[in-house]
């Protein structure tokens, strides 16, 4: 008896959540019962988390960051939107699919959400760090590999470290594939340069999308003292975690 | 998304076992709220064939300062430190009355596991008053989305002076479809002697011909596995589910009032954010 009353009540909550789950009608996309949203107080506890960490961070960044599901879908023409009871704010996508997150205390209390003008399902929405682009494109060697204990150590103290035991293993610079020719060197301390291999791949090393063109600095290849120089600014750089 | 970071394992009980919440991450003068009904099913008593369906609240407030509601504790977080949590914790035990149904029951926040249920003798067992408790709680990330849980709360029982120390692992999954979060937990609740005798035991003065003198002392009372699956539907309405099987320990699975060693208890509710 109680089981079948138990069974009755569940199923007339769960019509109340259909009901109440329902949005506007579709218009841009954005507001598409179907699109894919974000709770705008559940990443911004993300990105606070990343501001209120304690140890060092000075080589790294956080973003917040659209990524597609399936390798075909790309980020072409896809868009994210700040959807609040009062505001509407696009937020611009890199060519990764990074945003600089708006720590908006207006859209936190509005219970906003970031909305995508694409299906639920078709793209995640995720933090993501990445080792800071430097303006001058020369970056020592012992820079890199502290930058990338540092998003390695990140993501251990946040929960985002993928299991088993990791290990920083290098860096990898992405570039667009439609943009000029990266040009990558590693100079050792006698002077000499040499030029990274170009590869093709994802802007990090848990991307599985085939979009970018791509230069990895990997440590063990290299002497531990020495300068990385690009010749143009890369899209990301992002830690290779092995 | 890092689990981890979603506060909303929200659960629908009167337990005594009180466990907190996150840490508030939000903007000075915030609040983040969730209010809602379901309804919970567990057995009347422990080993009775008949469950007993009825309504519970969903209540979890936190702000910015640190203050957190949930169900029946009410708590403040005071670390500044990453991955450390700790504060003072206060909880209402819900005691129980003659018919061993516990009082209070149906008011729920989050995490918090169920508690073995017994199975009482309606004529032998003396009502237990519901009761302020005080103490104070202290969780730590390891990283993975697994945190350790653990709170301390003395003032349980007639005569205040129970205590009950509940130390648990929560591992909350990632990599799930979107807008589906799953946590297990998995525990265990200390007891001091006062409070085993008052829940557990059995004076002379209470003896029948079902009921033999019975004197527990402290121990662990029980062990908990809890699965909780909350599915967002909107950033304003989430759906929280709750399955736990508890298993009555030492001398509370020893005593004359516990009839049976395993319970499960399936809680389930429609919350708003606001």
């Amino acid at each position: 008896m109680s089981i079948r009353r138990l069974a009755i009540a569940t199923a007339l909550l769960l019509a109340a959540a259909g009901a109440f789950a329902q949005t506007a009608p579709a218009d841009d996309g954005f507001s598409a019962a179907d699109a894919a949203w974000m709770s705008y107080r559940d990443a911004y506890r993300q990105m606070l988390r990343f501001e209120k960490y304690g140890k060092p961070k000075h080589f790294i960044q956080h973003h917040f960051q659209v990524v597609p599901k399936d390798k075909a879908a790309g980020m072409e023409g896809v868009r994210l939107l700040l959807q609040g009871r009062t505001m509407q704010l696009e937020l611009p996508l890199d060519a990764a699919g990074r945003a600089v997150f708006p720590m908006s205390k207006a859209a936190y209390d509005e219970n906003a959400r970031l909305a995508l003008n694409r299906k639920s399902g078709q793209y995640v929405f995720q933090p993501r760090v990445s080792i800071v682009v430097r303006a001058d494109g020369v970056y020592e060697a012992a820079d890199l590999r502290a930058a990338c204990e540092q998003v390695l150590n990140y993501l251990r103290d946040s929960g985002q470290a993928p299991s088993g035991e990791r290990k920083c293993a290098g860096v990898v610079f992405s570039y667009a594939r439609n943009g000029v020719e990266p040009n990558v060197r590693f100079r050792g301390v006698d002077g000499q340069a040499s030029r990274l291999r170009i590869d093709e791949g994802g802007a990090f090393s848990d991307d599985s999308t085939v979009a970018f063109r791509t230069v990895t600095y990997s440590f063990a290849e290299w002497p531990e003292k020495g300068q990385v120089i690009t010749q143009t600014p890369p899209v990301a750089i992002g830690a290779v975690i092995r | 998304m890092n689990k981890r970071l979603l506060p909303v394992l929200l659960a629908l009980s009167g337990s005594a076992i009180a466990q907190t919440p996150s840490a508030p991450l939000m903007p000075d003068g915030s609040r983040d709220m969730y209010l809602g009904l379901g309804v919970v099913s567990a057995p009347r008593y422990a080993g009775a064939d008949d469950r007993r369906t009825r309504p519970s609240a969903l209540v979890q407030f936190q702000w910015s300062n640190g203050v957190f509601l949930s169900g029946l504790n009410l708590g403040m977080h005071l670390s500044s430190t990453p991955g450390l949590e700790y504060g003072p914790l206060l909880s209402v035990d819900p005691g129980r009355d003659a018919s061993g149904t516990r009082k209070l029951s149906g008011i729920g926040g989050v995490d918090l596991p169920a508690y073995g249920i017994l199975k009482f003798n309606p004529d032998d067992i003396p009502d237990i008053g519901a009761r302020l408790t005080a103490g104070g709680f202290v969780n730590r990330y390891f990283g993975d989305g697994v945190r350790l849980t653990s709170s301390l709360l003395h003032g349980a029982g007639d005569d205040r002076r129970g205590l009950l120390w509940n130390v648990a692992l929560q591992k909350t999954f990632a990599g799930l479809p979107a807008h589906h979060h799953v946590s297990v937990t998995a525990g265990v609740t200390w007891a001091n002697r006062r409070y085993m005798q008052e829940y557990f035991g059995v004076l002379p003065s209470q003896t029948s011909a079902s009921l033999r003198t019975y004197s527990p002392s402290a121990g662990v009372r029980d062990a908990h596995v809890t699965v909780n699956w909350n599915r967002e539907l909107s950033p304003q309405w989430l759906w929280a589910s709750q399955l736990t099987v508890a298993r009555m320990m030492s001398e509370a699975a020893d005593s004359p009032l516990t009839f049976r060693r395993n319970n499960l208890t399936v809680r389930t509710g429609l919350a708003y954010r606001f």
